[in-house]
């Protein structure tokens, strides 16, 4: 599994992505990590056949006592099916997750991890001093959904807002916008199913101050690719699921 | 999938269909238990030319009653294994991760402090194949309990049968009681020696998983 470091001024941002030994028909995912000292948070840590890889990597730059907190966007399996083994794993830790799945995602195995609900509204995480914004991203794709900001870096993690379905071997970050819609176009326009939530999810992130839009599946957006997408996404006509 | 987990799935599904095969073992036993009541009616009606019938209506009764409370107890024995399988199963599952993420991270700085989750998880894993092996065992021994019942009732089967020739005009009821009875006793011990005969090969595949 790739590694890929992101950002490290104090504290330090780190992707887990592109696995070539992965099961050849599961959908690819990045998964990420904040290390702030002692204190470590995986942000959607992914599905159960890709957990040894992950914590194979992760044990390269932390200890397993350090992780303390788990954050999952929503409850999908690539995000969070690892669970009952993160469970059996680390010794005193939280998973943070909308409170509209924990019913669903304790199917996943959780004896010793305390479930965090977070509420529609979101909230603040302190993780060792740094603070994370648990941004609402409802009805994109899943009803109840989370994003993760970071101030100071100004990263905003967008679980599968902005997901492109590509090969494994990839590049991490956009580079040419133009050729990586084909690869986004499908993925928003049938799996998410709100415009209205689509909109005013994009009316919130404008006024964010993002280097670093890092979606779950596909490319990093940087620099002015990021208020390219958004402005794609404005005009993108979502929930193609149901006809008019 | 690998042989071993082949075998673990065995386990959880063999002990899955023991408990529902003693599902249908009730069935049966209470079907023998009204055939009881039955017969104690007849046998009433019958008064002298039935004489010697009665007391075996209310064996017959007790039996089914023994049947029942012996099933409930197997079958409970086997719901608790089936659970206990899938825990084991998961946790071998875990175990096997556990070591792949040893073998990826092999060169990872902070290795070490993963030693104690793999240790952790293998300790669980030895108990729950010892907490396995001995509920085999004691399932095994209810479905010998369970056996060793109906060779009983297929005594009282034979017993009934002399007694319903001597009915006069009842004969033909009173044999019809018999025979039924017989006809269970033989489909629950048929079952009951399947269940055996799979407690044995799960026994037997259990003792090959190295820990």
């Amino acid at each position: 599994m790739k590694t890929i470091q992101l950002y490290d001024e104090g504290h330090q941002w780190f992707a887990f992505a592109r696995d070539p030994d992965k099961p050849e028909k599961i959908i690819d995912t990045n998964q990420y990590m904040i290390i702030n000292n002692d204190r470590v948070l995986l942000l959607d840590p992914g599905g159960i056949e890709i957990f040894a890889p992950m914590l194979g990597s992760i044990l390269h730059h932390t200890k397993i006592e350090n992780i303390t907190d788990l954050f999952a966007s929503h409850q999908d399996p690539d995000i969070i099916s690892s669970l009952g083994l993160w469970d059996q794993t680390l010794p005193k830790a939280r998973l943070h997750s909308p409170w509209l799945w924990e019913g669903f995602i304790r199917h996943f195995g959780m004896d010793h991890i305390d479930y965090v609900a977070i509420p529609d509204e979101g909230s603040i995480l302190d993780l060792g001093g740094l603070e994370l914004q648990f941004v609402p991203a409802h009805y994109l794709h899943s009803s109840g959904n989370f994003h993760v900001y970071d101030a100071k870096s100004r990263i905003l993690m967008c679980g599968d807002v902005g997901a492109a379905l590509e090969p494994a071997d990839a590049d991490m970050y956009v580079e040419d916008f133009d050729e990586h819609i084909p690869k986004m176009e499908l993925f928003h326009r049938r799996w998410m199913p709100s415009n209205r939530a689509k909109n005013d999810w994009i009316s919130r992130v404008r006024d964010m101050d993002i280097d670093m839009l890092c979606p779950q599946h596909g490319r990093i957006f940087k620099g002015e690719n990021i208020g390219k997408f958004l402005d794609w996404f404005e005009q993108l006509e979502v929930g193609i699921g149901v006809p008019k | 999938m690998s042989q071993m987990t082949r075998g673990q799935n065995n386990t959880v599904i063999g002990v899955a269909t023991i408990a529902a095969d003693l599902h249908k073992v009730m069935y049966i036993a209470w079907s023998v238990s009204i055939a009881a009541k039955n017969a104690m009616i007849i046998s009433a009606q019958a008064g002298e030319q039935a004489r010697s019938f009665q007391p075996l209506t209310r064996f017959i009764d007790e039996i089914a009653r023994t049947t029942i409370k012996s099933t409930q107890k197997v079958e409970q024995e086997s719901i608790s294994l089936t659970r206990l399988s899938a825990n084991y199963l998961r946790t071998r599952d875990a175990y096997t991760r556990f070591h792949q993420v040893d073998r990826i991270g092999q060169q990872a700085r902070y290795r070490h402090t993963f030693e104690q989750t793999i240790d952790k998880c293998l300790s669980q894993l030895q108990q729950q194949a010892t907490r396995l092996r001995q509920q085999l065992l004691r399932l095994d021994d209810f479905m010998q309990e369970l056996d060793q019942d109906m060779r009983a009732a297929l005594a009282v089967a034979s017993v009934c049968r002399i007694e319903a020739s001597r009915a006069g005009e009842y004969r033909n009821s009173l044999s019809v009681v018999a025979d039924n009875l017989e006809s269970a006793a033989r489909e629950i011990q048929d079952t009951v020696k399947r269940g055996m005969d799979r407690i044995h090969d799960l026994t037997i595949q259990e003792t090959e998983f190295k820990t």
